[in-house]
């Protein structure tokens, strides 16, 4: 990456507990601008919490949250969800207006925005979402995949700039899955940091240029996939596989993926090389 | 609830909702006051009318939702109009062994006035029930200066009432094919185990919802924008020739 690296969250020693049970230890982790994330590890080990403490929803018992280079104050923690935005797994739990337009409002509603900027906003996110078609419909009304977008929605029409997906594919049908991989992958053409949990370790190979893997509060590792799918510790301890087409490619490689100049992350960018190989 | 779908999918839905309530709350109150057949008879006109032509909606549902209201008010319409007498004093006297079934010609017209002004409301809360979605009916209230905390709260019942409903089919559903509804005894036990649920249930989810309302910045103000709805000029006159008419008919005939 030629690119400027500029930092646009950092926590420091972040620790949190519920009641005395401790949830995060001691995270340290910088988030650059523009960059895709995708965080791993089993549930319960830590990843939503840590999420909610980015976004401000919890205020960590310890440590501290820098944005953009400035060390913010405790009391000023809460103001982050201006910046960060997060869409819940579960959309239903998300959606709590009666009618589409009304829900995706409520966010730059609480950002103290004049009307006609919340208008030009929600309209922004119906275009960009395609949802035109719904906005005066019930959420009751709306099917799985509609119900992910007016979520998805609901968060872009906030214009945070770190944009973090909980499971975004998880429930969905394929063809509404491949929507949502195509909804991020078009969110980072347009310059937003993207921070996804997910348990799919062949979506987080194609898609992340960093990976972050959590176990039992704490942070195992941090670093590109390619390097991470590779230590069999962490792999172990945080109970992953390795995604199929790095297995693939080294098995017909014979060598780690490191050690060669093309790594194929996709199933498409493998095929393509075999086949022309193979000619 | 099958009200709520048509609510959104009506051809009035985009009808201004404030312009809807006062339309049957008005036609309501017009009713009462003139308290006279051919005003109801007229209100029962135009307000179907509104709900079918306007709104679309199918006949055979509206006389479906009908058919109940319309049963209770029937009867207690006879039981305005029949007197029970130890001697046969009514126009209309039926023998029952010791005891007389009176009708009188002034019982049967109040039984048709009562039962005609009952319908007449009826129609009129069908057509603002049948073409308002909840959401724009709890915004009408709140520009009536409904007190915030009853706003937000109707907001957030509403909302949740769905996902309580599913989530309670859906254990539904599972006790059915473990054959929890086997027997009387074995139904008693689920439903007592599904009530039990839906609340433990709830109690975790409501922690959920509230995170994501923080996540979105809610601070104890539920905001939410409301489109501009305004009434058409043609709607405005409607109404205006409506109310007129009611007025001509109840003030200058007899």
């Amino acid at each position: 990456m030629s690119r400027i690296r500029e930092e646009l969250l950092k926590t420091r020693d972040l620790s949190f507990a519920y009641e005395d049970k401790t949830v995060l230890q001691n995270i340290n982790v910088t988030i650059y601008r523009g960059e895709r994330i995708a965080v791993m590890g089993p549930n319960g080990a830590g990843k939503s919490t840590f999420f909610l403490n980015l976004n401000g929803v919890l205020t960590p018992g310890q440590g501290e949250i820098f944005l953009e280079g400035r060390k913010l104050e405790k009391k000023a923690f809460h103001e982050l969800y201006k910046k960060v935005g997060f869409v819940f797994q579960d959309a239903d739990s998300q959606i709590i207006a009666s009618n589409v337009r009304a829900e995706i409002s409520f966010g730059p509603m609480n950002l103290g925005l004049s009307k006609a900027e919340v208008q030009r906003r929600v309209e922004a996110a119906f275009d960009y979402m395609d949802l035109q078609e719904l906005k005066d419909r019930a959420p009751q009304y709306l099917s799985g995949g509609e119900k992910k977008r007016v979520s998805i929605a609901d968060i872009l029409a906030m214009e945070s700039e770190l944009l973090i997906f909980d499971e975004p594919m998880a429930a969905l049908d394929p063809v509404n899955a491949k929507l949502v991989e195509q909804i991020i992958d078009r969110l980072h053409t347009d310059g937003k940091t993207l921070l996804i949990a997910t348990h799919d370790v062949d979506f987080a190979y194609r898609f992340a240029d960093r990976l972050l893997v959590f176990s039992e509060g704490a942070l195992l590792a941090d670093g590109p996939p390619e390097e991470i799918f590779q230590k069999q510790e962490v792999l172990e301890k945080a109970h992953l596989k390795k995604p199929a087409v790095m297995q693939v490619w080294e098995a017909l490689t014979g060598k780690e993926s490191l050690q060669t100049d093309f790594v194929p992350r996709t199933v498409d960018q493998l095929t393509a090389y075999l086949s022309q190989t193979v000619k | 609830m099958k009200i709520d779908y048509y609510a959104y999918h009506s051809g009035m839905t985009k009808w201004n909702a404030g312009f809807k309530v006062l339309l049957a709350v008005g036609t309501l109150l017009m009713v009462i006051v003139f308290n006279r057949v051919r005003i109801s008879l007229f209100a029962i006109l135009v307000m179907s009318g509104l709900t079918l032509i306007a709104g679309r909606l199918p006949i055979r549902t509206y006389a479906h939702y009908l058919t109940i209201p319309f049963a209770f008010m029937l009867l207690s319409s006879v039981m305005i109009a029949v007197d029970f007498a130890g001697t046969p004093k009514g126009d209309f006297n039926f023998s029952l062994w010791f005891f007389y079934v009176c009708v009188t010609r002034q019982g049967i017209a109040t039984a048709a006035q009562v039962l005609l002004k009952a319908f007449a409301g009826m129609s009129a809360l069908y057509m603002m029930a049948f073409s308002t979605p909840m959401g724009e009916f709890i915004c009408v209230l709140q520009n009536l200066h409904l007190p915030g905390l009853l706003v937000e709260l109707m907001h957030l019942i509403y909302r949740y009432i769905f996902i309580l409903l599913e989530t309670a089919e859906r254990m539904q559903t599972a006790a059915k094919v473990r054959l929890g509804y086997g027997s009387l005894r074995q139904g008693f036990r689920t439903f007592a185990g599904i009530a039990g649920n839906l609340f433990i249930l709830s109690m975790q989810k409501a922690e959920r919802y509230y995170d994501a309302l923080a996540a979105r910045g809610y601070d104890g103000k539920l905001e939410f924008l409301r489109e501009q709805r305004p009434v058409s000029a043609g709607q405005l006159a409607g109404a205006a020739a409506y109310i007129a008419a009611i007025i001509i008919l109840g003030r200058f005939t007899r």
